[in-house]
């Protein structure tokens, strides 16, 4: 049994202004998760599941509800806490990969490290490591566009788990790869996660990707379900 | 969980090596925004530059001529037909200018010959204080002295020593002259003088005489200029109303007009003043145009790179480290456009010294002041992109339009 008091989120609502009218994105949101759970986040375009996943990650806050992030409350957290945060502790993988393209393959892995403090030489050392990890070695010193999607993925993950965060949220990470690419880059994800025992939140269409996850919560309406509950 | 962590910032090498880095690939945008700073500070530079050669050739016009010196020109409409020049000179000698070293000057034109060669001269009537009035050198013999009143004795200008020894016979003192159908005896040469732009007297192109002789030479010549040299304690100013009024006495005649060095070398400065004004506002009016390239830059920059700065933020950039880094490439941008126009306007100003026939000389102040208003106008108009980037939310700056 995980502890399910890593994210616990409470009446979580959030609603975005368009066109001068409030519409609400998700609304009522209970939501936990334990440390070293993996869980996927489905539902159909439009669901909500993006910003849930947004304010799980501490890039957007709820306008209601209460959200404790490892026990600690962050409705009222300044920008530059939110920023620590994830600095520390959440990893993030998007579907569009968004590593910086004027920076070598090893510079944007070690990117985040050097957020942290660390000198050029020593974030390279890790990062390289980290690209070991992720079978990337070889490919250190490429730039982004020299590389296949599959291959960016990698990196990409290289980068969001390079600090050692407790937390990997990845938002359809599989999204731009082929079937095979993305059971590679999905395995890959797993294997670390089980070896760092962090705790993962993969946002998905894919019901097979889900069924790989312990949980799979289903974002609809703006409200969001258990499946397996 | 600690939330100290915050205190953690990124390193300062990583700012400056990711605002390099960025800048390096901008491309052909920054080179435009680089060229209006290049040009703005290239401006300062050489104005700064051409404005302080113009003073120092400016000044060397007045070199010498000394700010104790005014000149006093006695015009007559009559065109001097009632002058004579001993009744000139006596009146001048008459004018009680105590303090004062005061040489009377007549000046005609004729001609001197030497061995069969004859040549246009400046024959300058005076008297013997004209050498320290003037504070001419002399190369051989001696000036005009008192006891020469009388005699047919001459001083010549080094251009006329050297026109008259043309014909390979080199003039010496003690030989003689023929002026007007008169021998004058040399009796000394000058040495080369500058020449002063306010003085009456071409010194290098003229013999000098005593104006007896001139007298002689030219009977219809009179004293149409007076020169005079204040001593140390006294003040030009306070001296000129009295020189005024004693010499329009003295010459009813006539009209006194005096020309004070001082003068003409304030309303110089005053005229240099102006043109440095006008210079640097043109300077400055080219900055801020490179200033508005820069901005226009780091906007585009800053739309183009949205999502590396929502990803920067996702991984922990604070708000400042987002405006850090576009506020570096901005200092970047105008550090490098500073110091190559720097060296563009020091470039234009030497060629213009050169073009010009002046000597160039640096204005030691031009490259801090082109640089450092350079890199002011690079913070000020880069500020604006970077505060906007960094008020970004990751959400909005992650997204996907």
């Amino acid at each position: 049994m995980h502890d399910l008091n890593f994210i616990s989120m409470r009446g979580v609502s959030k609603s975005y202004r368009h066109a001068g009218k409030l519409n609400p994105v998700i609304s009522q949101v209970d939501f936990q998760v334990g440390v070293g759970e993996t869980c996927a986040i489905i539902g159909p375009s439009g669901a909500g599941k993006s910003t849930l996943l947004n304010i799980v990650g501490l890039l957007d806050v709820a306008d209601a509800g209460e959200y404790l992030f490892m026990g600690r409350s962050v409705a009222n957290a300044q920008n530059d806490e939110l920023a620590a945060i994830r600095k520390m502790q959440i990893g993030f993988v998007f579907q569009n990969f968004n590593l910086i393209p004027r920076l070598t393959v090893i510079e944007n892995v070690a990117l985040p490290l050097r957020y942290r403090g660390m000198d050029r030489a020593h974030s390279l050392e890790h990062a390289m490591c980290m690209l070991q990890r992720v079978g990337m070695a070889q490919r250190a010193g490429y730039k982004p566009a020299d590389l296949s999607g599959g291959q960016k993925q990698r990196v990409a993950i290289a980068r969001a788990l390079v600090g050692e965060p407790s937390l990997i949220l990845a938002d359809e990470p599989t999204g731009s790869l082929d079937n095979q690419t993305a059971s590679e880059i999905l395995e890959l994800l797993l294997s670390i996660q089980k070896e760092k025992n962090v705790t993962l939140l993969i946002v998905t269409h894919d019901q097979g990707i889900a069924r790989l996850m312990q949980r799979q919560v289903v974002v609809r309406g703006g409200v969001v379900v258990e499946l397996n509950a | 969980m600690s939330f100290l962590t915050r205190l953690i910032t990124p390193a300062v090498t990583q700012v400056v090596e990711d605002a390099i880095d960025s800048f390096r690939t901008m491309g052909k945008r920054s080179v435009l925004a680089l060229l209006g700073i290049v040009i703005g500070s290239g401006s300062i530079v050489a104005v700064i530059n051409v404005g302080h050669n113009t003073s120092q050739e400016a000044a060397k016009i007045f070199q010498g001529m000394g700010v104790d010196t005014l000149f006093a020109k006695l015009n007559d409409e009559q065109r001097f037909k009632d002058s004579f020049l001993g009744m000139d000179a006596a009146n001048i000698r008459g004018l009680d200018l105590q303090h004062l070293m005061v040489a009377p000057v007549s000046e005609v034109s004729g001609k001197a010959g030497f061995n069969r060669l004859y040549i246009d001269v400046r024959i300058v009537g005076t008297e013997p204080a004209l050498i320290e009035v003037l504070k001419l050198s002399i190369s051989r013999g001696r000036f005009l002295h008192e006891f020469d009143r009388d005699d047919n004795v001459v001083v010549l200008g080094h251009t006329v020593a050297t026109s008259l020894s043309s014909n390979g016979l080199g003039i010496q003192v003690g030989e003689w002259l023929k002026i007007n159908n008169y021998l004058f005896k040399v009796v000394g040469i000058l040495q080369p003088a500058m020449e002063s732009m306010l003085s009456p007297v071409l010194t290098n192109h003229s013999l000098f005489m005593p104006l007896q002789g001139l007298a002689r030479v030219d009977s219809g010549a009179a004293i149409t200029d007076v020169i005079m040299r204040v001593g140390p304690a006294q003040k030009i100013e306070l001296v000129v109303p009295q020189v005024m009024e004693r010499l329009s006495a003295a010459f009813k005649t006539r009209t006194v007009e005096i020309v004070v060095a001082q003068q003409m070398i304030d309303a110089m400065s005053r005229q240099n003043k102006t043109f440095h004004y006008l210079l640097i506002a043109l300077g400055i009016i080219t900055l801020v145009g490179g200033g508005v390239a820069v901005m226009n830059v780091m906007y585009m920059n800053v739309s183009e790179r949205r999502i590396e700065i929502g990803l920067r933020m996702a991984i922990g950039a604070r708000r400042q480290d987002i405006r850090n880094l576009f506020l570096v490439e901005a200092l970047a941008l105008s550090t490098l456009g500073a110091v190559l126009g720097a060296g563009v306007g020091i470039a234009l100003a030497w060629l213009y010294a050169v073009i010009s026939g002046w000597a160039f000389e640096l204005a030691m102040l031009s490259i801090p002041l082109g640089v450092s208003s350079t890199l002011l106008v690079g913070v000020f108009f880069g500020l604006k992109p970077a505060i906007a980037a960094s008020r970004l939310t990751p959400v909005e700056a992650l997204r996907d339009y």
